[in-house]
């Protein structure tokens, strides 16, 4: 038996000379070792670049990184050409402004609810937002399928709607450069797809940038306009799902099929 | 081992589990599918006590679960080994002391016996001993999930109750954790309920499956009979595995 692999209707984005992020030379360290290991890649926009590889190999503190999140330790990390290292605080500001990041443990507020946690980074960031002014919120809430739930609190919340929560909160900026831990992970293949779709759909109607990790092989080659494997310390650039899937990498081949790498 | 009539469980009036029946016999593996909310979680903290069913009979190694008082459920408890959803490690803690938390609790075991069990269960979930002495929020959140798997095995318990234990883990992890559930219930006659969203995993090691469905049962039959059910959310999940 092999799980039943779905490629991206999406075709591959025509790739813009100048990426909207990209790494060079980046290194991370962990205790005793470099988890990221001088590697290279680029995110060019309106991608949806999907990182996949074994856990703990450095696919949640890349894209911490690119998050602006946690800092590497050597090499250069740039955003829409701009060196992050030497950017101000302002301008950083103003780039985290552009993301909206979706937690592998979803970091929700415990004490705020459904509604209240969604609305949390309209409050913050828009001066001029007024409560009346919820139609997206709520369309978001509606979308992930949370209308139920929203005077709930995250604790009175399964485990796949907290997700679906966290989801939410990650798209209200309409961020241009959305990341995403592990989107569908806890959720139902039903559930699954339609985050996928509502991913896909909303990243068609922003025309935003995606960068996610995914463990579910179904579902990163449904997402991905570009696959990238993190392992053994470096990025390996699988390509389009539809290249990603004939690839001869064995530790990939191996890896999809869940067989040891 | 386990059997299940008629349990009703509410919450604010909202019935979330609404007449399941089901058993489970010794050394089968059930696996407990359905959408995310329907109440598969709520079942298997039922099961062990940690939530009060409203009615209905739960069966435990011939015990009224629901009859128990508080000093038989930490007996039954014992025999029972639970994975969360979420790792739930104490962070202050370190891996080892993680690990070995219930054996120190439960068991009269010299230093050299509780090591060697905490480095048996750690090799049987594919972990190396050098973490033994970071802290869980030094590792990844696939290992922290390990980790949980490790403190659980560590007490051999009869009866395991696996709340999504692939979540969150890369395909070779989560083949490795089914073969590993798989292992311990033939090695050890393991009694186990896994609640999972995974239909590949429960095709490759379930006995039986139970399919809820807004708190009811709408499936429940050996995996071989999966494929001919009708019913469109069982074909939905069933979509995911090819043959």
């Amino acid at each position: 038996m092999t799980s039943e692999i779905r490629t991206s209707q999406h075709s591959s984005k025509v790739q813009s000379p100048s990426p909207l992020v990209e790494g060079q030379a980046l290194s991370y360290f962990g205790f005793d070792q470099p988890i990221l290991n001088e590697i290279h890649f680029q995110i060019f926009p309106q991608e949806h670049v999907v990182l996949i590889g074994p856990s703990g190999q450095g696919k949640s503190t890349l894209l911490k990184i690119i998050a602006g999140l946690v800092a590497h330790h050597k090499g250069t990390l740039f955003f829409q050409t701009q060196d992050w290292e030497r950017l101000s605080l302002t301008q950083r500001n103003s780039h985290y402004l552009m993301r909206g990041m979706l937690f592998q443990k979803n970091a929700l507020f415990d004490s705020l609810t459904v509604l209240e946690n969604v609305l949390f980074p309209l409050r913050e960031t828009k001066p001029d937002f007024q409560d009346k002014n919820q139609e997206l919120a709520l369309e978001l809430i509606e979308a992930v399928g949370l209308s139920h739930a929203l005077h709930l609190y995250p604790n009175e919340l399964s485990g796949g709607m907290q997700k679906r929560l966290g989801i939410a909160r990650a798209l209200v900026l309409k961020p241009k450069l959305l990341l995403l831990d592990d989107p569908v992970a806890g959720l139902d293949p039903v559930t699954a797809r339609s985050i996928v779709q509502l991913i896909q759909r909303l990243q068609t109607e922003n025309k935003n940038t995606c960068v996610s990790v995914l463990n579910d092989m179904n579902r990163a080659f449904e997402m991905a306009t570009r696959i990238l494997m993190v392992m053994d310390g470096q990025v390996t650039d699988l390509g389009p799902p539809e290249v990603a899937i004939k690839t001869k990498h064995q530790a990939f081949r191996n890896f999809i099929d869940g067989e040891p790498i | 081992m386990i059997q299940v009539c008629r349990l009703i469980k509410s919450f604010s009036d909202q019935p979330i589990l609404n007449e399941i029946s089901f058993d489970v016999r010794k050394g089968q593996i059930l696996f407990v599918l359905g959408q995310s909310g329907t109440g598969k979680s709520v079942l298997l903290k039922c099961l062990i006590g940690l939530l009060k069913i409203d009615s209905g009979e739960i069966l435990i190694d011939q015990q009224r679960v629901e009859k128990l008082s508080n000093s038989e459920l930490l007996d039954l408890r014992k025999k029972c080994g639970m994975v969360f959803q979420q790792p739930a490690l104490f962070d202050s803690l370190s891996i080892e002391e993680n690990i070995s938390y219930g054996l120190v609790r439960h068991f009269k075991l010299s230093r050299q016996e509780q090591s060697d069990r905490v480095e048996k269960a750690l090799a049987s979930v594919k972990l190396d001993q050098k973490i033994l002495n970071l802290k869980p929020a030094q590792v990844s959140y696939g290992m922290q999930k390990r980790i949980s798997m490790a403190r659980t095995l560590v007490l051999q318990p009869e009866i395991l109750l696996f709340d999504e234990p692939t979540t969150g883990l890369d395909p070779v992890s989560t083949t490795a954790i089914n073969r590993l559930i798989l292992d311990i219930s033939k090695q050890y006659n393991t009694t186990s309920i896994v609640v999972s969203h995974d239909m590949k995993c429960a095709y490759q090691i379930a006995d039986q499956i139970l399919f809820l469905e807004k708190g009811r049962v709408i499936f429940d039959d050996k995996k071989e009979k999966i494929g001919q059910s009708n019913h469109p959310l069982v074909k939905s999940f069933f979509s995911e595995v090819r043959i």
